[in-house]
């Protein structure tokens, strides 16, 4: 399997701040992958050296095989995070012009353009100006920009933002559709329940360095924090943990967690507990996606850690960086 | 560059086929068309038609003074007056026309001015001349001025006149015609009623002026009107003597020409780089940028909205051109444009074009709004506006100090160049190709340094930029 994009080593400073630092990141071809990070980590500075917009300060890059994306701008399909249209341009014409400045062919472009936007369900958007538009629908016709011309390889900056669920879901289906055709897909985003469930890759950019690069599953499990939730049918009597590999319990609103040692059996733990004290429920805590980027980006930092954590929860957006 | 292409046709498509650009662009020679004609039919010379009775009362005691105006105020040499005075403004009007168009050809236009002239003749004031009777002894001047006020009831102020009150009084001073004592000789005092127009005010106190001047010839032993023809002589205008025959000498040909030409190409590159400038803080502003940056190259994007707003300026330079010189064939005038300067016209577009376009690429990169260009703008258009402000020192002197030197000072060599060779005194060819070679190399260096402050730039959202900035990004790219 050849590799998509290749990089090695990038570094890029804007005056004295460094916003990429020897990042090092291999896709291969045909795989789905996500890159969060929180604002300013270097996500959107690392895909606009991908795309040869801007230029690392050293290091080595290569995107669909060869040494810069302006060799293979054609094959890219990309969605910046900084995105508009023509005000006053018909939607049918941006999009024709687009294709055709991707070097996609005039015949049967129409066609193309129209059955595009027909699968986004505004078929009968063509003629209409672009300032028209919901926002919503404007982020539909962009997508449609960044794929039209059937690209090997399509990254899309914070494809997310913006949409409503309907809307959000329509995109995750489409993009679904573009990775099972065998194209490789990269998109960086806030939303960590979209990475989870939509890559077979993340990867986490943290202060322009690369902290994470992993599968879902993996990572959760590597980042498991081991704690076991259980909720007393009694008063919970004082006195040892009732298994050994428990470091501590503690008292939470409405149960009790029992943090564990590094290394320990969640399976025995669970059934030391069961038996020790009468249980209404007891469950192991799964870490999130969430738990992780929260856990890594606030390490060694002050940062309210709860705070961030409730709002990454409830799905806030946290803007572009 | 097919890319480049695609670019440049959706530039040009967005800019000319708006209604902004065909109303900015065709809008004002039509209303010159319009309004040429129509301005003067308003103005046409008639004044209102007036009637009255004018008093005259005479100090001098010399009788043929009271005669001779009355004669000269009578609707027959009234009317007379009028004309030959609007014959004489004509004539010269025509001789203007003569210079720039040749005979036969003006007919049109002198045909109006005829017709103009007929119309004022009609608008001639009929007025009665009253005097004292020459038993009389001499009127009370005091009282006769009162009647020309309007009532000074305070219920009646500001109400017209008396309708019997005479329009105007007409008082020849005592030493009028015969010096006095000492030997002065006076004049004549004119009192009009209010709101008399200031035409027939005018041709009052000429008549009066000429009656007296004749009275005054005739009582020194003259013949009046054998003076008058001694009087007539016409100034003729000079003639050049040039190798291909002789041409009569204009004034408005050695000023007009360059200075169409230097508008004409002024105009074209200014609306030019200005749609430039506007398209490029729009994709800006829209987030466009980087859609497209996706797809090609800063350089390729630059180049492309370049040209494709060269295509728009040469529309309206062609535009422009063709109405000109179709105007000026339709007087039979095309001899006044050389060649030549058409072509030099053309070179020294692309010049100054480019010098411009690539200063305005490199504004509209780098700001985030139309607001932040103007304080960009400003030096630009300070710098360039030069030639206009010069022009008339430039015309009038083309070999000048000034003139030579600006025409190799970039940025306004291309347009202080095409001044002087459009000129009635051309520079050498040495100095019109060493300003092309100099336009061309400043223009190689701006496009330089405007795709490095356009790489730059374009990505750039945030703090208003000034020339700090620009320079900063110069040595980044």
């Amino acid at each position: 399997m050849t590799n998509a994009i290749e990089l090695q080593g990038i570094r890029k400073t804007f005056g004295p701040k460094v916003a990429v630092d020897g990042l090092d990141l291999v896709i291969p071809a045909g795989l789905m992958v996500g890159v969060i990070g929180p604002n300013g980590a270097g996500k959107t500075t690392t895909i606009r050296m991908i795309m040869s917009i801007l230029f690392p300060d050293s290091g080595r890059l290569s995107v669909l095989g060869r040494a810069s994306a302006v060799q293979s701008k054609d094959r890219i399909g990309y969605l910046p995070e900084e995105r508009g249209l023509y005000k006053k341009m018909r939607v049918g014409a941006f999009l024709t012009y687009v294709a055709r400045l991707k070097g996609v062919d005039a015949t049967g472009l129409q066609g193309r353009v129209n059955g595009w936007l027909e699968r986004v369900g505004l078929a009968d958007c063509a003629r209409k100006k672009c300032e028209e538009l919901s926002k919503g629908m404007q982020q539909k016709v962009q997508f449609v920009g960044t794929i039209i011309h059937e690209p090997d390889l399509i990254i899309l900056d914070e494809p997310f933002s913006g949409l409503d669920p309907v809307n959000s879901r329509l995109l995750t289906s489409l993009i679904r559709e573009q990775h099972a055709a065998g194209r490789t897909v990269l998109f960086s985003t806030h939303q960590m329940s979209q990475a989870e469930a939509l890559c077979d890759r993340i990867v986490m950019i943290h202060q322009g360095r690369k902290v994470l690069d992993n599968t879902p599953e993996e990572i959760r499990s590597r980042f498991d924090p081991r704690a076991i939730a259980f909720q007393p049918a009694g008063s919970l009597a004082s006195g040892p943990p009732p298994h050994p590999d428990i470091e501590s319990l503690e008292a939470a609103p409405g149960h009790v967690r029992a943090h564990l040692r590094d290394g320990a059996s969640p399976g025995a733990v669970v059934a030391a507990i069961a038996a020790a004290i009468p249980c209404n429920r007891i469950e192991v805590v799964r870490p999130t996606l969430d738990d992780v980027f929260v856990d890594i980006v606030t390490r060694g930092e002050s940062g309210d850690r709860q705070a961030l954590l409730e709002s990454l929860r409830s799905g806030g957006d946290m803007g572009g960086d | 560059m097919l890319k480049v292409f695609h670019i440049a046709v959706r530039d040009f498509k967005a800019t000319v086929f708006t209604k902004a650009f065909l109303i900015g662009a065709l809008v004002p020679p039509l209303i010159m068309l319009v309004a040429i004609p129509l301005v003067t039919m308003l103005i046409k010379n008639e004044p209102p038609p007036v009637k009255g009775r004018v008093r005259v009362i005479d100090l001098s005691g010399d009788a043929s003074v009271v005669q001779r105006v009355g004669t000269a105020l009578s609707p027959e040499a009234l009317r007379e007056r009028v004309q030959t005075d609007l014959r004489e403004g004509t004539d010269k009007a025509k001789e203007q026309i003569d210079a720039m168009v040749p005979a036969g050809q003006a007919q049109q236009a002198k045909a109006m001015m005829d017709a103009q002239a007929g119309a004022a003749a009609r608008g001639v004031p009929e007025l009665v001349v009253v005097t004292d009777p020459p038993a009389n002894p001499v009127a009370d001047v005091e009282k006769e001025k009162d009647l020309l006020r309007p009532r000074s009831n305070a219920s009646d102020a500001g109400a017209e006149p008396n309708p019997d009150a005479p329009l105007a009084l007409v008082v020849v001073l005592e030493h009028a015609v015969m010096p006095g004592p000492d030997g002065t000789l006076e004049g004549f005092d004119l009192f009009v009623r209010p709101k008399v127009d200031i035409r027939v005010q005018g041709l009052l106190r000429q008549q009066v002026r000429r009656a007296i001047v004749d009275a005054r010839l005739a009582a020194a032993g003259h013949d009046p009107a054998k003076m008058a023809s001694l009087l007539r002589l016409d100034a003729p205008a000079a003639v050049e003597m040039t190798d291909s025959g002789e041409k009569k000498s204009s004034e408005l040909r050695q000023i007009l020409v360059p200075l169409a030409f230097m508008i004409l190409l002024w105009v074209s590159t200014f609306s030019g780089g200005q749609m430039l400038l506007t398209s490029t803080i729009e994709e800006k502003s829209n987030r466009i940028m980087e859609v497209l940056l996706s797809a090609v190259s800063p350089v390729q994007l630059m180049t492309g909205k370049i040209l494709g707003q060269m295509a728009a300026s040469l529309a309206i330079l062609g535009l422009y051109s063709v109405l000109g010189l179709s105007a000026i064939t339709a007087l039979n005038r095309a001899d006044l444009i050389e060649t030549r300067y058409l072509v030099y016209l053309f070179v020294f577009f692309f010049i100054a074009y480019f010098t411009i376009a690539s200063m305005m690429a490199a504004i509209g990169s780098a700001v985030n709004d139309i607001h932040e260009a103007n304080s960009l703008l400003t030096p630009v258009m300070l710098v360039v506006t030069a030639p206009m402000v010069l022009m008339m020192p430039i015309i009038f002197n083309p070999k000048g100090m000034l003139a030579t030197v600006l025409s190799f000072t970039p940025p306004v060599s291309p347009f202080v160049m095409l001044l002087r060779v459009c000129s009635s005194d051309p520079p050498p060819t040495w100095q019109v190709l060493l300003s092309m070679l100099v336009g061309v190399l400043t223009v190689i260096a701006l496009v330089r340094i405007a795709a490095k402050v356009f790489r730059v730039g374009v990505l750039m959202y945030g703090k208003a930029p000034n020339f700090a900035t620009l320079i900063r990004w110069i040595r980044m790219a």
